[in-house]
Formats: C-alpha cells, structure tokens, sequence
C-alpha cells in the first residue's frame, strides 16, 4: 500500500443541528426527521437506514410539527404559522398556507388521512380538508383560553384530545365543540408555582387518553367521564414526546433528561383477561431532551437536542435476530460535505449557510448557499454521472451533451460514486454496502466488479452501519480504490485475491514485521484503517499525502444547549 | 305678592286667543291681579325693548304700533333669517364640495397608475381557482370564508391583499403584517425558550454534565474544560496594552 503522510484536520466546526420533529410513514417504511434549522429529511428504513432525501431550510421556516397524510403527502407547520407541503418528487416545497392562527404548535392529520388539525398560538383548533393538490380549511373548533400544544385523532375518527397549558380539552368532531375539560395538576400530588405544559396527548380507541406533561407524569384519563384513572411519575423533569403503536399495545415516551421509557399494555396475572399499562424499558442513548420520539412496529425511534437520531428496535418484535436488531444511532450526515482539490491543496466545507474555502496552512472565507446533489465527474472531463431519486445512475457524455448509458437500477440508493481517472471506470457505493464498478466506455460492469458480486462481500463489510460517503482514486496506482465511511477508511486493492468470510478482515498490525508468507496467506483486497474516526472526509492530495477531516463527538457535544442537572451520589 | 311683569313673546299672538283667555283667568285670578292678558290687551305684543327705551328716555307715550304693522315686521324678520340660513348652507355646500374634490385629487396622485390596477385587478379574477404551480395563489377567497366563520376579535382584522400580475411574478403584501407575524414568532420562541430553559427549571452546563463522570472514576479526573480562559478579559487586554508601550518606550529610550 506505502506509506503516507496524513493532513489531519479537525478544525471543521460542524454542529448538527437538533431534531425537533419525527413522523413515521408505515406504508412505505419511511422516516420523516425535521430539525430545528428548518432542515427536513427522510430516511428510507429498509435500505439500511439511509438518508435519501434532504430538505435544505431555514430558521424562520423552523418546524414544530410534522405529520404525514395519505397518498405519501408531508406536511409540516411551524411558528411562523403556515403549513408547508413538500414535493417529495421535486425536493422542494410544494406551497405554504398561513393559518391565520398565529404560530402554530401542533399538527395531526386523521386517521383516515384526509383531514388535518391543527393547534394554534391562540387557542385555537383548525380543520383543513386535504384535497388532490393543495390544502382548504374547513372549519374552527371551540376556541380554547391558552395555546394547543398537542393534539390527537381518536382512532375511530370522532373526537380529538388538545393539550394546553393546566388542562386537556377533549373535542367532538361532528359539533366542534367541546365535551370534557380536564385540568392536570401542577405537581405530582403537591401544588408548585410553575404552570404545567401538557407536552403531548395521544387518543386510544376505546377512550381513554394519555398525556405527558412538564411535571414528568404520564396520566391516564377516560375520555367519557372526563376523569384521571391513572397517574405515573416518571421522571424529575419534562416529559416531552410521546408516540403510540399501531396495535395501540405499547407506547413510548421520551424526557428531557434523554431517558425514552416503554409503556406495554400486559395482563394482570399470566391467564387473566384483564390488562394494565406497565412501564417496561428505560433507554439512556441521549444526553439531552427527547423533543421527539415514533413507534414502529418493530422499533422504537427517539431524537432530541443533542443531534442523534437513536433507532431501537424491540427485541420481541423483530423476528431474526441478526445484526438487523441492533441499535443505530445516526450521528453523522449521510451525504459529502467537504471537498477537496488536489493541485490547489484546498479543502471546501459547506455549512447550512455559507462555505468555507480552506488552504490546508490558511483560511480564506466566502459565501453562498450551495445545493446538495450527487454528481461525479470524470477527470478528463468527458463523462458526467448522475444519480438522482429515481431509479438508476446516468452517465452523460459532456461533449456532446446526450445521455450516454445508465447504470442498470438498484434497489438501494447511491451513497457515493466516483470516476477513476484513466479507465474512466464509474464506482458507485449503494446504501446496503454494495460497491460496483461499471466502465463507461464500454457499457458494462466490470469483470473485477462481476467476481466481487459473485464472491460476495466479508460479513463485517455488510455490517457497517454508517455509509460511505466519498470514494477516491490513486493517480498512479489504477488498481487501488479508496473510500471511506464514518468510522474507517479503506483502499481496495484489485489486484489483490478477495477475503472469504472465514479471513481475518480487519488486520490488527501493520504488515512491516510479518514474513513474506504470513503476508502473501493472510493479505486480501481490503486494506482498512480505523486510526482516523469519527471521519467526516478523506482524500488523497498527491501521491504521498492523505487528508482527513474528523470530527470528534466532544467537540460537537460542547456546543449544546444545556442539559438537565443529575444528581449522582458521591459528587 | 309680587307682581310679575309678563314677558311679551316675540311671535305675534292672536289677539283673540288672548281675549279668550283673558277671560277665564280673569275670574280665577282677579284677587291675584295677575291678569294674562292684561299688557297686549287688544293689541299685538310690543317689543320689550321699545317700552323700556321709551321708560328711559322720555315720559312720552309709547308708538302706536298697528297689528298689521308689526306683524309685516315679524315677517319680514323671519323671512331675513330664512335667507341667511340658506345662504349659510349653501356656502357650507360648496365648501364640503371642494373638500371632497381635492381629497380625490390627492388620492388619485397616491396611488398607481390606471393601467396598472386594471391588470392586476383582472388577473386576481382570473386566477383566484389556478394551480399554485403556476402562479401564486391569492388569499382573498379563503380571508373571507375565515372571516365569515367569526375568527378570533382580539387582532385586528388585517385587510390582507395578495395579488399577482400575470406577466411578472411578484406579490404585494403589507409590511405591517410581516412585523405583526414577527413579534408573535419571537413571543411564542421566548414562550418556549422559559418553559425549558428559564427559571425553576433544572439545568445545568454542558461542561459539569460531562465531567459527572470523571467525578466519580476511581483515579479522579480534572472536568472536561478544565481551563477557563474567558476570565479576566480587561484585565488581559490592559496588560496587552501596557506591555506593547512599555516596550516602545524601552526602544526609544534606548536609541
């Protein structure tokens, strides 16, 4: 492989921004994930949890509440009090109506999907009625005295809960008006001076809601009489989110002080028909509050202040228990941010507002805003490769501005490609781990890239769980890949036999004092690296020097708002 | 008892409606000698002034003033005032009118030209059913259906008129609405900013919540930023400065 000299560069203070809303569409298995930023993105859950789709936004357009509707619409509304629809084809935003309620804090689309409600600054709730392209109100129901913070559709369709400030309201549909007012006390069986925030509701079919609140209870009210049946204490601080399953079997709720509870619905003794809500599971993956949380119906997925997107899946529910069950944690973007040019030795970093343009030695700042999308050009400039959200990557010839050939269609996304310099042979990486090689020229995949899908990659290889985000060539070596994802880097050697599942994948030493023959039995095509983590980006500058931008977890950790205090004994 | 000297009105009274009167109260009133008809008896009340001026001047016999007379006087008087109210009037009339006028003159040079709000009086009638795609949408259809449904009374009811040409694509909104939308986004961020990180609430830094841990290892460690370099800061620049002259001095003394 040889030796080189590496650039390491930490000085790219990116700081995710945090996740404020998630919404969980089940028909198509795809995660909706709003930040505080404005950005909005969507991840597809079956193809390895990917992020394939990326909403640049914008503070004021900051979002409070997300919701899909039927027909795969997404629809979202923040303080500036409008709800905006996303063209999930275009990437863009389909349109944005004012309430005319003042800012809006909630936002839930019925059962049936084609109304949405919405809870506003001023006490008010609305009824729009979806229609095929666009949005219409409706109707408003009994104005309320404070802000609607939260709100759900029974399942059967016919009432509403709304969650306000000292009190829950129940709603009937038909009339508008409203049928119980329930008042939540301001403490756990105390009195306290601070107003208690119902922070979420969530309706069950057979009438009984349950609210969260900023006093850390989890209540449990008949909807009928308008009286608390239950009441648990959870926590010492708020309790923010809350997300029930299809089943409506289990729920999860998640506190500011990142601890994401489980509620089951289990019988009383082990043949009785009788059941109760029990608090199952505590998960500690957060060091902040969980603004947020869903209910899959094999995970349970959370996010919060500190940036990370924790998806869980359940034990009991998942029916293979392989790799797939394991806990992800989504910390990272799954897309490029840095780029590199090698002649001029500079690095461009793209923040959500403006680009940095570094000389590795000094800095020299501009800005504008610049979009994301993935293209790969061709180092003589002949060949362009584009993927995009459909099916399929297509290579276009610059000269003569036609369409060359596409890539046959995968059913994963692309996470990366790459043109090598002088066989012009395009390198795509897909969401699932899979690395391809097609020659442009010729039209068809490689033979190296046939042996590598008929031999299949390490297990190790397919377990990653972060993908990779930049592929890159040696100008001198054309038998050499390398790329590189959020906790290794690699460089693929081709002229080098492929490892079966059975080799040693990752090589713990360097291969200086081995003997030749330890070497030649045990050295396969995967060199890997794991010196260099968390990676956000690695580049070869010229034949002997390396570049990576890390970004260690500290670093961004430092930069977030505060946490709620715990108080541990013997400090 | 006082003897009241009757007030002789202005208008003429018939002369036989006092008779009539006199009459009657005469009967009544005989012991008080307060007769009614007593100073206009048989003739139109006189002018009060006439009779003073005549008791002032000289002990002359007051005018003999003829009914008729007087009364083509009194006529004469009301027709006089008639005029002047009509003349008033109609000053009045034509003064409103000129008003009115220069007010449409000066509201005519405030706003656009003529050509301008045909166009986009029409293209907001033509467009109010398009798609957004094409053009964008106008409010005023869904601002009448909210406001008929009684929307809430407590902000006032903003005229909000969105409309678009057909040939350039431009909107025209108020800016007063823009900065009412502004200061309620900014309360309900404050509104959210106290109920999770204002007072009563448990929070705590970043640095001390990390460096729990290292508290409690069994070799202990130093907090997680242990140095605090924003201490002090006049302090530093202050000395910055006076090292930065002291050494110019030292140069110069030393030349």
């Amino acid at each position: 492989m040889g030796e080189f000299k590496v650039h390491r560069v930490r000085f790219f203070n990116y700081v995710p921004s945090a996740i404020r809303c998630v919404a969980y569409n089940n028909q198509s298995n795809r995660l909706a994930v709003s930040r505080t930023d404005g950005t909005v993105e969507i991840y597809n859950l079956s193809a390895n949890y990917f992020q394939e789709k990326f909403f640049p936004g914008h503070e004021s357009r900051a979002t409070e509440a997300l919701c899909w509707a039927e027909g795969q619409r997404l629809f979202s509304a923040g303080l500036n009090g409008e709800i905006i629809e996303y063209d999930l084809q275009a990437l863009n935003i389909k349109y944005a109506m004012d309430a005319f309620g003042g800012p809006i804090w909630s936002m839930a689309a019925s059962p049936s999907g084609s109304q949405l409600l919405v809870g506003c600054e001023d006490g008010s709730v609305k009824l729009f009625q979806i229609t095929p392209d666009k949005i219409q109100f409706e109707r408003n129901f009994d104005r309320q005295k404070s802000r609607i913070l939260s709100l759900s559709w029974r399942p059967s369709g016919t009432h509403i809960a709304a969650g306000s400030i000292d009190y829950i309201s129940v709603f009937d549909v038909k009339s508008g008006s409203t049928v119980h007012k329930m008042i939540v006390d301001r403490q756990y069986m105390g009195v306290s001076k601070r107003k208690c925030i119902v922070w979420g509701v969530a309706f069950l079919s057979d009438g009984t809601v349950i609210s969260v609140d900023s006093a850390g209870k989890v209540q449990f009210w008949d909807s009928a009489t308008g009286t608390l049946v239950k009441s648990h204490l959870i926590a010492n601080a708020d309790v923010q989110s809350i997300a029930v399953a299809n089943q409506e079997d289990s729920f999860v709720v998640g506190t500011a002080e990142g601890t994401v509870f489980h509620f089951q619905l289990v019988p009383v003794t082990s043949n009785s028909g009788e059941k109760q809500w029990v608090r199952t599971k505590p998960f500690q993956h957060h060091t902040h509050d969980v603004r947020t949380v869903a209910h899959s119906p094999t995970s349970l997925i959370s996010g919060g202040t500190d940036t990370h997107l924790v998806i869980r899946p359940l034990m009991e529910k998942v029916e293979v228990k392989n790799y797939d069950a394991a806990l992800r944690k989504i910390t990272f973007p799954h897309r490029r941010l840095i780029s590199c040019s090698r002649k001029r030795q500079l690095l461009l970093f793209q923040f959500a507002h403006h680009l940095e343009l570094w000389r590795l030695g000094s800095t020299v700042a501009t800005g504008t805003v610049e979009a994301m999308c993935l293209l790969a050009v061709s180092a003589d400039g002949n060949w362009l490769a584009a993927s995009g959200t459909s099916a399929g990557v297509h290579v276009y010839n610059v000269k003569q501005l036609k369409l060359h050939c596409t890539v046959p269609a995968y059913n994963f996304p692309v996470t990366a490609m790459a043109v090598a310099p002088n066989t012009n042979n395009l390198v795509i990486a897909y969401s699932d781990q899979q690395v391809f090689e097609y020659s442009i020229p010729d039209k068809h995949y490689t033979d190296w890239s046939r042996t590598v899908q008929k031999h299949g990659f390490h297990h190790l290889w397919l377990q990653r769980d972060t993908p990779i985000t930049h592929i890159s060539f040696h100008p001198k070596r054309p038998m050499h890949i390398l790329l590189h994802d959020a906790y290794m880097f690699c460089i693929i050697d081709k002229s080098l036999p492929l490892p079966n599942d059975k080799t040693l994948f990752y090589n713990p030493f360097p291969p200086t004092n081995e003997s030749d023959v330890v070497q030649r039995r045990t050295a396969h095509a995967f060199k890997i690296s794991k010196i260099y983590k968390p990676l956000l980006f690695m580049d070869l500058l010229d034949e002997r020097t390396l570049v990576a931008v890390e970004r260690p977890l500290d670093d961004i950790i430092a930069q977030l708002p505060p946490p709620i205090k715990k108080k541990k004994f013997g400090t | 008892m006082v003897q009241l000297r009757p007030r002789a009105s202005r208008a003429p009274v018939s002369a036989e409606a006092m008779v009539d009167e006199g009459q009657p109260a005469s009967e009544e009133e005989a012991e008080h000698g307060l007769l009614l008809g007593q100073p206009s008896s048989g003739a139109a009340a006189e002018p009060l002034e006439e009779d003073e001026e005549g008791d002032e001047e000289s002990d002359e016999a007051p005018e003999e003033l003829t009914f008729a007379s007087a009364q083509a006087e009194a006529r004469e008087e009301e027709r006089r005032v008639r005029e002047t109210v009509r003349r008033d009037k109609t000053l009045l009339k034509e003064k409103r009118k000129r008003r009115e006028e220069l007010f449409i003159e000066q509201k005519k040079r405030k706003l656009l030209p003529d050509t301008i709000l045909e166009k986009l009086t029409t293209a907001s009638q033509t467009n109010i059913k398009k798609s957004p795609g094409k053009v964008k949408e106008v409010n005023l259809q869904k601002k009448n259906e909210d406001c008929g449904k009684g929307n809430d009374s407590k902000k006032v009811k903003v005229q909000k008129v969105q409309s678009v040409s057909q040939n350039k694509s431009y909107l025209a909104v108020r800016l007063k609405d823009q900065d009412l939308r502004d200061a309620r986004q900014q309360a309900a961020q404050a509104f959210i900013h106290n109920s999770l990180y204002g007072p009563g609430t448990n929070r705590t830094t970043v640095n001390k919540f990390l460096s729990l841990a290292n508290k409690r290892l069994p070799v202990k460690r130093a907090a997680v930023q242990f140095l605090n370099n924003a201490w002090g800061i006049q302090k530093k620049q202050n000395a910055k400065r006076f090292k930065r002259r002291w050494m110019v001095r030292k140069m110069k003394t030393k030349k």
